[in-house]
């Protein structure tokens, strides 16, 4: 369980602009986009292609630095941390759910859970009860030893949120988490990230273009042309 | 921690299959053809390296000990008088003509020792080899050629009858594992009857060899018969196979050649290990980014890929190695030759090793410059 004070930012961006490419063909992504995102709240971010979305959450989860502005996690500026201390920033700080999942096609269920596991220093039989606790959670207790290519999509996004919470990182971020999920596995999915919203205090990001997910949200953000537009409650 | 690498290896095993086998043939081929080099430079100075002398003594300008010319025997007397020599031996070396009863002829090179010599030869032999050569017409060849010089019907067999250069041989013994570098057998004789079974004539012999005292230095002993002998050239044993190993394997051609091959093996396999790893590595690339977003450090990933590839080479090296001593086994009774010495199947693992980690460089250098952002994009 995540001990976070409620009110306070999980994360803060201040000023953050991004431009990709170099003159002539540079291009501006986001402008001036100043947020907080607070704990025990799932928080959506919306918006048309090519608003800034996925790079906005890239540099929240300290895979890109920012043109300018800075990036605050838990009141420390990481935006000048050299590129050797931010995979340890990034295992204390963020976890991340993917689209496509994104699991070890090598490894079954449980293996990948232990990896992340492993990243935070369990290692052993205490990993294997740890993946096995965390599976369970997730509903997905008898598919410990079954393979990526042997689940559903449904249950291989599942699979990639246990992997997410073996981390006690208090900001999870989640690209597009039901853009391969019929509506019955997204409505789980969904439910999913915001029990551990609501019930462990993790401040909860998800990046998407669906709509059927503002019913589960706390906050809604709205991108355009890499400005935030709106900024406004959710009705959950 | 779970092995990745271990697991990303296993994962498709049609492709291990594949890299295995290539991979394992490159250290096969290399090992063959090292193999074969060392048995060709233990066979072109196989009969220096037997003998057990000190001193070789031969016609000046002698480059190979199978291409000595004559020399008079008076060379053994005075190399005899030699302060410092223990005892000399005539020897003749000289190639002839075989003629088998059905008519067929070869090649054979003639080596004649003085009966009840003090040298090693002919080396490995079967019992009873003094006594062979002290029988009229004498002759001891090498159990390997027993097809080759017997008769259509069968092999060759003690007290079969042979022509050597127009005068009657009787083969009276066979050795064990005496192969000479072109093929063509030594044929072990007397003295008296090799004078007869070539053109070197009576009253000379191809080399004088001669053994040191225990106590006395052999480079002062072959300085004074070099001193003393006219029109000979006076060599110690390690010199004289050093000249006969560089005059067959690089004045010929034949030592560059499968050295030009094994290099070529060590090519292709690197390529392969780098091919294999490389293409694995792209394939996963997501889930190395996935992992790199994760937190996990590039030092952490690319001891992923350095230990699936050392895994790949040990798997291959394992194979390959296997195969290449059961081919020097199975040909080790054939006049091709392969020597898989421990030191080179050693050598073998550290090559294959060094290859797969050189190999794998590319791979984790790509790993290396792989934006943890671009699991977005996947």
């Amino acid at each position: 369980m995540i001990q976070a004070n409620p009110l306070r930012p999980i994360a803060r961006l201040r000023g953050i602009s991004h431009c990709f490419g170099r003159p002539p063909h540079r291009l501006e992504v986001l402008r001036d986009v100043e947020l907080s995102i607070v704990a025990g709240e799932m928080t959506l971010i919306m918006g048309p292609s090519g608003s800034g979305k996925t790079t906005l959450l890239s540099i929240m989860g300290l895979l890109i630095r920012p043109t300018h502005g800075t990036v605050e996690l838990h009141g420390c500026d990481l935006t000048e941390w050299s590129e050797s201390k931010l995979p340890a920033a990034r295992r204390t700080h963020v976890s991340f759910i993917f689209q496509a999942f994104n699991l070890l096609s090598a490894l079954t269920a449980s293996e990948n859970v232990q990896v992340a596991l492993g990243l935070q220093g369990v290692d052993g039989q205490d990993a294997a009860r740890g993946a096995d606790d965390l599976l369970a959670r997730v509903g997905l207790g008898d598919r410990a030893g079954h393979k990526p290519s042997q689940l559903s999509c449904g249950q291989q996004q599942r699979v990639a949120i246990a992997r997410a919470l073996a981390s006690p990182a208090p900001l999870l971020l989640a690209d597009e988490p039901t853009g391969n999920l019929d509506s019955s596995n997204a409505n789980d999915v969904v439910s999913l990230l915001q029990s551990l919203a609501r019930q462990e205090g993790r401040a909860v990001v998800v990046v998407t273009h669906d709509p059927r997910l503002e019913k589960f949200a706390d906050r809604i953000i709205c991108l355009e042309d890499g400005r935030v537009v709106t900024d406004r409650r959710g009705i959950s | 921690m779970i092995s990745i690498a271990r697991r990303n290896l296993f994962h498709n095993k049609l492709r291990l299959a594949s890299a295995v086998v290539g991979i394992a043939f490159s250290v096969l081929l290399v090992t063959c053809f090292v193999g074969l080099y060392l048995a060709c430079a233990r066979h072109t100075s196989g009969l220096i390296d037997n003998a057990g002398a000190d001193l070789w003594i031969m016609s000046p300008g002698t480059q190979s000990v199978d291409l000595g010319e004559s020399i008079s025997i008076r060379r053994l007397y005075q190399a005899m008088a030699a302060p410092g020599a223990e005892w000399a031996e005539p020897l003749i070396v000289q190639f002839s003509r075989w003629r088998m009863p059905d008519g067929r002829r070869e090649v054979a090179t003639i080596v004649g020792l003085t009966p009840g010599t003090r040298l090693n030869l002919p080396w490995g032999a079967s019992a009873g080899i003094p006594e062979a050569l002290r029988q009229p017409n004498g002759v001891i060849i090498d159990e390997r050629e027993r097809r080759r010089f017997g008769s259509a019907s069968r092999k060759l067999a003690i007290g079969d009858e042979a022509e050597i250069l127009d005068s009657r041989a009787s083969v009276t013994g066979f050795s064990e594992g005496v192969g000479s570098f072109t093929t063509i057998p030594y044929v072990f004789t007397s003295h008296r009857h090799a004078e007869r079974f070539t053109l070197g004539g009576t009253g000379r012999t191809t080399f004088v060899l001669v053994k040191c005292l225990p106590n006395h230095p052999v480079e002062a002993v072959r300085q004074w018969i070099e001193g003393r002998l006219p029109n000979v050239d006076v060599l110690t044993a390690q010199k004289f196979a050093d000249l006969t190993r560089r005059y067959w394997l690089y004045g010929t051609g034949v030592g560059a050649c499968i050295i030009f091959t094994a290099v070529l093996g060590l090519i292709v396999g690197f390529i392969m290990v780098s091919q294999t790893i490389y293409s694995s590595t792209m394939s996963k690339l997501a889930e190395y980014g996935t992992l790199k977003a994760m937190g996990m450090s590039n030092v952490a990933l690319s001891r992923i890929v350095f230990t699936q590839a050392l895994m790949l080479g040990l798997l291959s090296y394992g194979v390959g190695i296997g195969l290449a001593v059961a081919l020097a086994r199975f040909t080790a009774s054939s006049n091709l030759n392969i020597d898989t010495p421990i030191w080179l199947i050693a050598l073998m693992l550290l090559v294959t090793l060094a290859t797969c980690t050189a190999a794998s460089v590319t791979s984790v250098l790509r790993v290396f410059r792989l934006p943890p952002a671009s699991v977005f994009r996947s």
